[in-house]
């Protein structure tokens, strides 16, 4: 009886026992059940969004390549405002372009066949030739899954630009390293209408505004693109007789060239990008008009230094302090590797 | 077929002195014919050599020397005659009045703006609101050595016509080159 009595108490408490582990894996069971129906819509909807950015930025590259238009741009940086001139068309499958001033002394630069020209204040001409495709990397398009380290891609609404109706995407750097951009893309044609510069804090640095815009389609074929885009070009590492250290976080050396000058110097150009910002720097062996320290222009930024006879530049679209690092870790490989 | 028109209309460009209508017919034919822009890039050098011999570097920033003049003048305030001979008590009256006119404004506008910013869309308020950046004890490109200032336009063209953004962008990266101007 004491046996019995004994086994149907253990038998009882092994049933409690068993009751509450029940009654635990269950709460458990609904509790997960309760937070994955909570992120599902939440990981569906970035999803959403990421994709319908991504659709966006495809569309307005191909836009911006593809189709003829002729518009007035303001240019709005620490308070003034520029007035341009902006014409882009295709003829027989070349593009051509032409940005000009529409104030002040005549600026103006022209994109055609493989050339970039720009005439300057003060009369003196620039004309950089892109020499077939090996030289420079394809630079078209932005790919939003490239960019995920640095940058947050995202749909940031709508506005009414230029008396159209635009959607917002922004891509928004996740550091101080490198600016971002909020472009206002036509809901019709894909033109970026309205495009913001902006820093870590999404607040605008410049911004660049169509107040007028007429599009049409072109009516000879469409631009052909060949070569590697520098979006995606992998990284490479410096050959000869350069080494970078300390480069700026998420920054990779994707192309070098040279550019020989009129008197028969060479400049050795390295470019590293984070495949959305970029930054240059130039080597150069004639120490003549060397910078030292910094310089800027709207949001490009430069800064220089000399190093055992070379004179050393970094220029680009991205804070002071990238360029600054960068130049800061230029160094001689002889000089490097005795380091 | 190059012209002595076509010469002089170059050398007006270079100059600054074409208008905006003639620049771009200009800049064109530049564009289309090989030997303009041969001609084009010899004046240009041509150019930069007399500027190298007899420019005065500093006269590349004028506006922001003039800027900077501006900026350290005392602002001229109109002077109210007899502000000083008004009676205290005239004063404390006057600020009650305002007082008063403060409140009822804020009586009347409080409900409206509450009701306003309630209403706000977050997204799609794209206002163009300047973020005031700190300023940067340095010198702009293009301002003080025209061998120095040329070199790093040289060097940002460039850049631009490689960087990743700008297929993406079209001519919108040379908007800094082209759009700066006036400022420096």
């Amino acid at each position: 009886m004491r046996h019995w009595l004994a086994m149907s108490l253990g038998d009882s408490r092994r049933v409690w026992v068993a009751g509450l582990l029940v009654i635990l894996c269950w709460t458990c069971a609904i509790a997960s059940a309760v937070a994955s129906e909570g992120e599902a819509p939440h990981s569906a909807g970035e999803d959403a969004q990421t994709g319908r950015s991504a659709e966006l930025l495809a569309r307005m590259a191909e836009a911006v390549r593809s189709l003829d238009y002729e518009g007035t741009l303001v240019y709005l940086h620490e308070n003034r405002l520029e007035a341009m001139d902006l014409r882009h068309q295709v003829v027989d499958g070349e593009v051509h372009e032409r940005l000009i001033s529409l104030s002040g002394p005549i600026r103006a630069v022209v994109r055609a066949q493989e050339r970039v020209m720009c005439v300057m204040p003060n009369g003196h001409p620039i004309s950089v030739e892109q020499n077939g495709q090996s030289r420079f990397l394809e630079t078209e398009g932005i790919d939003p899954d490239a960019l995920v380290d640095n940058y947050e891609v995202r749909m940031l609404g709508a506005a009414r630009i230029a008396g159209r109706d635009t959607d917002v995407v922004g891509i928004i750097p996740r550091d101080a390293l490198r600016y971002g951009y909020r472009f206002h893309i036509d809901r019709e044609t894909a033109l970026p209408l309205k495009s913001d510069l902006i820093d870590q804090e999404q607040q605008p640095l410049e911004q660049l505004m169509f107040t007028s815009v007429a599009v049409r389609s072109p009516e000879g074929p469409a631009p052909e693109s060949s070569g590697q885009p520098v979006r995606s070009a992998p990284a490479t590492s410096a050959e000869g007789r350069w080494r970078f250290l300390e480069v700026p976080a998420g920054f990779e050396l994707v192309m070098h060239d040279e550019m020989k000058q009129p008197g028969g110097s060479i400049i050795e150009h390295f470019m590293f990008t984070d495949r959305l910002s970029a930054y240059s720097i130039y080597i150069d062996q004639d120490m003549e008009n060397g910078l030292e320290g910094a310089a800027s222009i709207g949001a490009v930024h430069a800064a220089g230094r000399s190093l055992r006879g070379y004179q050393l530049i970094a220029v680009g679209e991205v804070p002071m302090q990238t360029v600054q690092q960068a130049v800061g870790g230029v160094r001689l490989k002889d000089a490097a590797d005795s380091q | 077929m190059m012209t002595d028109e076509h010469r002089q209309r170059l050398s007006q460009l270079l100059d600054g002195e074409l208008g905006s209508r003639s620049a771009l017919r200009v800049l064109d034919a530049v564009n289309g014919d090989g030997e303009l822009r041969g001609t084009w890039e010899r004046y240009g050098l041509i150019g930069q050599a007399i500027r190298a011999e007899g420019i005065d570097p500093g006269c590349r920033g004028i506006a922001d020397q003039v800027w900077a003049r501006l900026e350290q003048e005392p602002i001229p305030l109109p002077v109210s005659r007899g502000s000083a001979r008004k009676r205290p008590g005239a004063r404390k009256l006057a600020a009650l009045a305002m007082a008063a006119s403060a409140a009822f404004v804020a009586f009347l506008a409080a409900p409206t703006l509450l009701q306003d910013s309630g209403s706000i869309p977050r997204e799609g308020d794209m206002a163009p609101r300047f973020v005031e950046r700190e300023s940067i004890p340095i010198s702009r490109l293009q301002l003080e050595q025209p061998g120095l200032a040329s070199k790093l336009d040289l060097y940002l063209v460039t850049h631009q016509a490689t960087a990743p953004a700008t297929g993406a962008k079209g001519m919108l990266p040379y908007a800094t080159l082209v759009g700066y101007e006036s400022g420096r």
